[in-house]
């Protein structure tokens, strides 16, 4: 079985096919080898996550969900990546995957080319700590902290001092525009404002990848779209790979690439998604 | 880092304030306790030994009724007599040895009155006795005679035996008392023993004593005896039993050595203390419990925040580490509370003996209780809160994240 590795379609027949480094590499329609072919050193040498027949199986009692089917999937370093898909189809759980949040029951998934499912827990937390920023639909900030607090928490973990914790946290306060909230608690904030606070704290460690699921889902449209804005910033000025879990497609338009998901499964052909979904 | 999780645990703590306080109640209740218990039990310890020093090593004293139940003997009416007195004053290895009579007897003063424990001695005896070999001092005047109408007095009786609310007087020297009709002369005042019972009572002649209460018999109440120099008191104690036992027949007294006194007030202190040390303990395991308790409400309730914090990067052991701590803390402010509150018990405990005349308990305080008393709380919080950081700490990251 081949993947197209532009897409990460599954592929049957090797119809379309380039070579590239000594290796082939098969696609499923011109549109994507061309691209490949534009884009190719580029591509293969920058990617941050590939999953590799992944499952995720939940045991409940005596009931099993299966929320990932063996997906396969490259993102690659720089990217604005969406994903879409109906409620309980598995976006939150690809995210979690994708977040070292938790392991796959089946397969591999390589976070800068190394399987994490060889990791311990603590190196786990360690990845999530410096590699990956989360953002919540919730924002989940801390209620007991401040907004300066809560942006230097993830550095606490990391074993950060407290002067160089606090001169980080300003200045990501600041890149958000929430400077003069330093002191406020997460109550005292508005909804853009907390996410943009939350925001400020995935970008704390100064991670490769932000992942934000559905992060203007409990937000009215002009502040989701002023949020997107920010995130559309960090992916531009300071290349970081942005995947959004939304099911909002107007949100949606904001990513250069989208993946839709369907009952557990990556829906691969663009074209026919694009015709029956949306 | 540490002081970050501390940072952290207390502003947890401080987030769920009623909560907090009634955890931190239960610990201060146990650590009081503990505290008022060591304080007042060291206390009472040191009490008796100053008591006992004072009572020189040597000194004797034979009792009615059975060592391993003195009160029976006391309260049972039985008692000893001048006979007996004689047979231990014949015994080797004995250089002092005088009859003691106590009786409760109603003492007048103006237009007051007491109920007094009177002493009835030998007069030559007695003064050498209790001046040289017990420490004794007279604060004026002097020792009574033999047959006399004189009394010495204690230091408290003087002083507040006859005064209420300010009124009545102080009773000064050369003043006359009377007892059953009978006028005595105050010709002393003994200097404070720092203990009520003889601060408080008075001091006659035995033939007076014996003449007051109308007994024909020799009744005697105990025998005060001192050891010659250079002998073993435990071996004069067991002649004495030995002598005491042929001529009485019986073995229905006890003859206790200054050590063996020293023992036995231990022990009942020592059984006061346990009894009193286990009700605290049962207080903290309470009150850990209850940090327990609280903790893992505490988990259930931030399960969500948990999960939030392993998201962006917290390891197990720091989840762990920070609840640790929240358990700690709140065993160590109940603690420092408990502490305080039980340190100033003891000084009240202290301050009340001390108007009553027990001017020889203190309560002990040193930096040792001090820091036992934290330390302590802090490692109860801690046992407290093992469990709950535990399964805070083994938390999976998705589940948390999903709990609302
Ligand atoms: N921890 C879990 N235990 C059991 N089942 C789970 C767990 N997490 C997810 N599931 C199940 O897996 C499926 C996919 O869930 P997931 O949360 O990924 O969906 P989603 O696409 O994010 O949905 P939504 O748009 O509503 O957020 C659902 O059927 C869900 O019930
Ligand atoms: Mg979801």
């Amino acid at each position: 079985m081949f993947i197209d590795s532009v897409c990460g379609m599954e592929i049957k027949n090797k119809k379309f096919h380039s070579s590239h480094d000594k290796r082939n590499y098969y696609f499923c329609s011109t549109k994507c080898k061309l691209k490949f072919e534009k884009e190719s050193v580029r591509s293969r040498e920058k990617v941050v996550i590939e999953f590799y027949n992944v499952w995720k199986v939940y045991e409940l009692g005596n009931a099993r969900i299966t929320a990932v089917k063996g997906a396969n999937l490259e993102i690659s370093k720089g990217e604005f990546l969406s994903i879409q898909g109906p409620s309980g189809s598995g976006k939150s759980t690809f995210l979690h995957l994708i977040g070292c949040l938790d392991l796959p029951t089946k397969g591999s998934i390589f976070l800068d080319r190394k399987d994490i499912s060889m990791l311990s827990e603590s190196e786990l937390a360690q990845i999530r700590g410096r590699k990956i920023g989360f953002v919540f639909q919730q924002f989940n900030l801390i209620n007991t902290l401040n907004a300066l607090e809560n942006v230097m928490l993830p550095m606490i973990f990391q074993g950060k001092v407290i002067e160089e914790r606090r001169k980080r946290a300003v200045e990501l306060l600041d890149v958000v525009g929430l400077k003069d909230r330093m002191y406020h608690k997460p109550k005292e904030l508005s909804g853009g404002q907390m996410q943009r606070v939350a925001i400020a704290r995935a970008l704390a460690n100064d991670p490769d990848v932000i992942l934000a699921d559905e992060p203007t889902g409990n937000l009215d449209s002009s502040t989701g779209h002023s949020v997107m804005n920010v995130l559309v910033n960090l992916n531009k000025k300071f290349g970081k790979t942005i995947i959004v879990v939304t099911h909002d497609p107007y949100i949606a338009k904001y990513a250069k690439r989208k993946v839709n998901i369907l009952d557990g499964q990556i829906a691969h052909d663009h074209q026919f998604m694009k015709r029956f979904i949306w | 880092m540490i002081g970050d999780y501390f940072r952290l645990a207390v502003d947890s703590i401080r987030h769920r304030q009623l909560r907090s306080w009634l955890t931190i109640l239960g610990i201060v209740i146990g650590i009081s306790l503990v505290v008022t218990m060591i304080s007042l039990g060291e206390g009472m310890k040191g009490a008796v030994s100053q008591q006992l020093s004072r009572f020189g090593p040597d000194t004797l004293v034979v009792f009615p009724g059975k060592e391993a139940n003195l009160f029976s003997g006391f309260f049972g009416g039985l008692h000893l007599e001048d006979d007996d007195v004689d047979v231990v004053k014949n015994t080797k290895g004995v250089d002092i040895a005088f009859p003691v009579l106590i009786k409760t007897i109603r003492i007048e003063f103006g237009d007051k009155d007491k109920q007094t424990l009177l002493h009835g001695l030998p007069s030559k005896e007695s003064e050498k006795f209790l001046k040289d070999f017990q420490g004794w001092e007279l604060a004026d005047g002097r020792w009574f005679r033999d047959k006399s109408n004189e009394i010495v007095i204690g230091f408290k009786l003087a002083k507040e035996g006859f005064k209420e609310d300010d009124k009545g007087k102080e009773i000064r020297l050369n003043q006359k008392v009377e007892i059953d009709g009978e006028k005595f002369t105050v010709v002393g005042i003994i200097a404070s023993l720092g203990e009520r019972e003889h601060d408080f009572a008075g001091y006659i002649s035995l033939d007076k004593l014996r003449d007051i209460i109308g007994s024909s018999e020799k009744e005697v109440t105990n025998i005060d005896i001192k050891a010659a120099p250079g002998v073993d008191p435990n071996e004069v104690a067991e002649r004495i039993k030995k002598n005491l036992k042929r001529s009485r027949d019986a073995e229905d007294f006890a003859v206790l050595t200054s050590e063996r006194m020293g023992n036995i007030a231990g022990n009942i202190i020592a059984v006061i203390e346990v009894v009193l040390l286990g009700l605290a303990v049962i207080a903290l395991v309470v009150g850990g419990i209850g940090i327990m308790n609280t903790m893992y409400t505490g988990v259930l309730e931030r399960t969500k925040e948990i999960g939030v914090m392993k998201a962006i990067g917290a390891r197990n052991r720091d989840i762990g580490l920070i609840f640790l701590m929240e358990a700690g803390i709140i065993g160590l402010v109940g603690g420092s509370i408990g502490l305080a509150i039980g340190v100033s018990i003891a000084k009240i405990v202290e301050f009340i003996a001390h108007q009553n005349g027990l001017s020889l308990l203190s309560a002990y305080i040193n930096i040792w209780l001090i820091l036992f008393g934290l330390g302590f709380s802090f490692v109860i919080g801690c046992i407290a809160g093992i469990l709950p950081a535990m399964q805070a700490s083994k938390l999976k990251p998705v589940d948390a994240l999903r709990y609302e």
